[in-house]
């Protein structure tokens, strides 16, 4: 039983894992946490479902058409938080990135209903590995998680834009009197992270079914992850989202006296003990060097 | 510039008093009625079958008052199935649009959490199908036209029983379900031969079940009793159930959740035999026409059950009738609702000073061809 009760864990803490990374990179480039990505992770899974589902265009037709909506989304996003970002004001910024994430799961909810949704009719197909089950489409986030999590760290540690996006994460003033040009990051930033939270929507809506609230309870651990991670630490992120997912999951699983209802808990508690041991994050020294 | 915007303050709130007293004003109008249920949310669908199902009574109700007799109106407000949303919703039925009696919540979670305002506000509530047993211990004002939780989980504790020794129970952290849960584990303490392998819980609106149906799958159960709430999440858990395809030889037991036929389509013949307590199907040929002709206006009540459909009309047509009989008093209407006797489409229905309607006996529906069959 521990195996497939890990194999469902790694899933959706891979699901955690796309909203931390898209978290982070906005957090690089703004200071701010983007809480519209939550928002923008569910139009992400509808957009496909319309496509797909509602219209029945091919997989292709429908991952290109999401992509398409998922970049005017970023570029919304980082038009709405610009201006409060330049000006320093942070505490508007994350309000604003709130009400547009609220404002798409509303319109959502409006546009398609409050009942979930499903992009095929029928039972989701699976195979057995050993005594284990694994549904195709947890593959498919896990296989989709691992390539995002490789190529976000070596573009972020080998690559010119990597270093680029340091450079403005740790002195934008700086980076600005080399002639960065800021707002260019910053709106790649913004769309890149919508579309990995919007991809992650969609994946998700191949392992379960879709809701106009999917995103906003994906976002909740994505956004323990990233303070747990450590908010400027990208393997920190990537590890903290398997620890407050992976760690309640198997809590829950293995322990017949512990239910489902006390795993949000079990994450709190886990968080909780984490920021004390780490308080900057999970691979950041114990205490502040200065 | 300062006396101006106090000039302005004063003339908002002035019209707002003016257009406050002229809406309460109904001597000459129409009695409004309020009706709470969830229009949105998870169990938002059951919104537009219960409204299907009140304007249908309401408008056969109306008509035959004739143009000289007392009009009535139903003013709809969303409970989201939450008791929070259910409390804003009722506030502003009775202090906004002055209404004295409510018809509503659906979900039990909407009910207990207006009982206690209704009771301190002196507003009748009549819930068409809350059952949790709590709402027996509330205050005069609270009626159900639903059957107690508690007939349904013992019924279902018994029927589960004799489906084998080793019986497992996932349920919902809600109202609705946890008043089923706690009665059916009371009840099986009735049965010392059968055992409760695994009683598993998980939060309200979750959607990704796997781990939970790991963990039950291990304890190897001969009954699988599943306690969701309808709508979203009980499909959910059903298709999850039945991805498993190495976990066999089980039965599947069940409540209300699963009664819609829509409820089990995903997936297939998965669900063939599955058991299920709940009310039994009205089939007075009244309320089948009424139906049919629902139906024929497009919205389909197959969610909502013959059974809610029905309390649903029958809760508009005893609002209506007390509110004319009593000039909408609410003190009077209570007390002729908790120890009158009225007809309806459930049959004679009387309170006797419960406030559950006196009802004894439940329904057992096994899944035949994809239909909910009634035994």
């Amino acid at each position: 039983m521990f195996g497939q009760v890990l194999i469902y864990a790694l899933i959706l803490a891979t699901q955690v894992l796309f909203i931390a990374l898209a978290l982070h990179a906005v957090r690089l480039v703004s200071r701010v946490i983007n809480l519209a990505l939550g928002g923008i992770a569910t139009a992400g899974a509808y957009t496909f479902y319309f496509a797909f589902t509602q219209q029945g265009w091919s997989v292709v037709w429908s991952a290109i058409f999401t992509i398409l909506v998922l970049s005017v989304l970023g570029a919304l996003n980082y038009y709405i938080n610009e201006r409060p970002t330049r000006k320093n004001q942070h505490l508007l910024a994350l309000l604003a990135s709130f009400g547009l994430g609220l404002g798409l799961e509303a319109i959502i909810a409006l546009i398609f209903g409050t009942a979930s949704k499903s992009f095929s009719v029928g039972i989701a197909s699976s195979f057995n590995f050993g005594e284990y089950q694994v549904p195709f489409s947890g593959v498919a986030i896990i296989i989709g998680g691992l390539i995002i999590a490789i190529s976000a760290i070596l573009a972020y540690q080998f690559t010119p834009i990597g270093r680029t996006l340091r450079a403005i994460s740790e002195n934008n003033f700086s980076a600005m009197s080399l002639g960065i040009n800021q707002s260019r990051f910053r709106i790649t930033a913004y769309i890149l992270a919508a579309l990995v939270a919007g991809s992650i929507g969609a994946l998700s809506g191949l392992y379960t079914a879709i809701t106009p609230t999917m995103g906003f309870n994906l976002l909740v651990l994505g956004f323990i992850a990233l303070l747990v991670g450590g908010v400027n630490d990208l393997k920190g992120t990537i590890l903290a989202a398997y620890f407050v997912v992976v760690i309640p999951q198997l809590v829950v699983g293995l322990v017949p006296s512990v239910s489902a209802n006390w795993q949000m808990l079990i994450v709190f508690v886990i968080a909780s003990i984490l920021l004390v041991l780490r308080p900057a994050g999970l691979f950041s020294p114990k205490q502040r060097l200065i | 510039m300062a006396k101006k915007l106090v000039w302005l303050a004063v003339l908002v709130v002035v019209a707002i008093i003016i257009f406050g007293v002229m809406g309460r004003d109904s001597s000459t109008g129409p009695i409004k009625i309020g009706l709470v249920a969830p229009m949105t949310g998870d169990t938002g669908f059951f919104g537009p079958q219960v409204k299907a199902a009140a304007d249908y009574q309401l408008k056969k109700i109306n008509d035959a008052a004739g143009d000289d007799g007392q009009k009535f109106e139903l003013v709809y407000e969303d409970g989201k199935c939450a008791g929070s949303e259910a409390v804003n919703a009722f506030q502003k039925l009775t202090d906004i649009d002055g209404v004295k009696l409510v018809i509503g919540g659906i979900c039990s979670s909407e009910t207990l959490a207006m009982s206690p305002l209704a009771n301190e506000k002196q507003i009748v509530l009549v819930s068409q199908a809350s059952s949790n047993p709590k709402i027996e211990e509330e205050g005069p004002y609270t009626f159900s036209l639903s059957y107690s939780d508690s007939i349904v989980g013992e019924q279902l504790a018994k029927t589960a029983a004799n489906g084998g020794k080793k019986i497992a129970i996932i349920t919902e952290q809600n109202d609705f379900n946890i008043g089923i849960h706690d009665i059916f584990v009371e009840a099986m303490k009735s049965y010392p031969d059968v055992a409760i392998v695994s009683d598993e819980t998980f939060s309200k609106g979750s959607s990704d079940f796997r781990g939970v149906l790991a963990k039950v799958k291990a304890t190897t159960p001969d009954v699988l009793v599943l306690n969701p709430n309808p709508g979203t999440t009980a499909e959910n858990l059903l298709k999850q159930l039945a991805e498993m395809k190495t976990w066999n030889g089980y039965k599947l037991y069940s409540q209300f959740a699963y009664l819609g036929d829509s409820s089990r389509e995903a997936v297939g013949d998965f669900a063939e035999g599955m058991v299920i307590i709940d009310a039994p199907t009205v089939i007075n040929p009244d309320f089948l026409a009424a139906v049919v002709a629902i139906e024929a206006e497009g919205v389909s009540t197959k969610d909502l059950g013959s059974y809610y459909t029905a309390s649903t009309m029958d809760a508009v047509t005893l609002a209506t009738t007390l509110a004319g009989q009593y000039e909408n008093d609410p003190v009077k209407m209570q007390a002729a609702l908790s120890t009158g006797s009225f007809t309806g489409f459930l049959g004679d229905i009387k309170f006797e000073g419960s406030n559950f309607v006196k009802f004894d006996k439940s329904g057992m529906y096994v899944v035949t061809e994809g239909k909910a069959v009634l035994q």
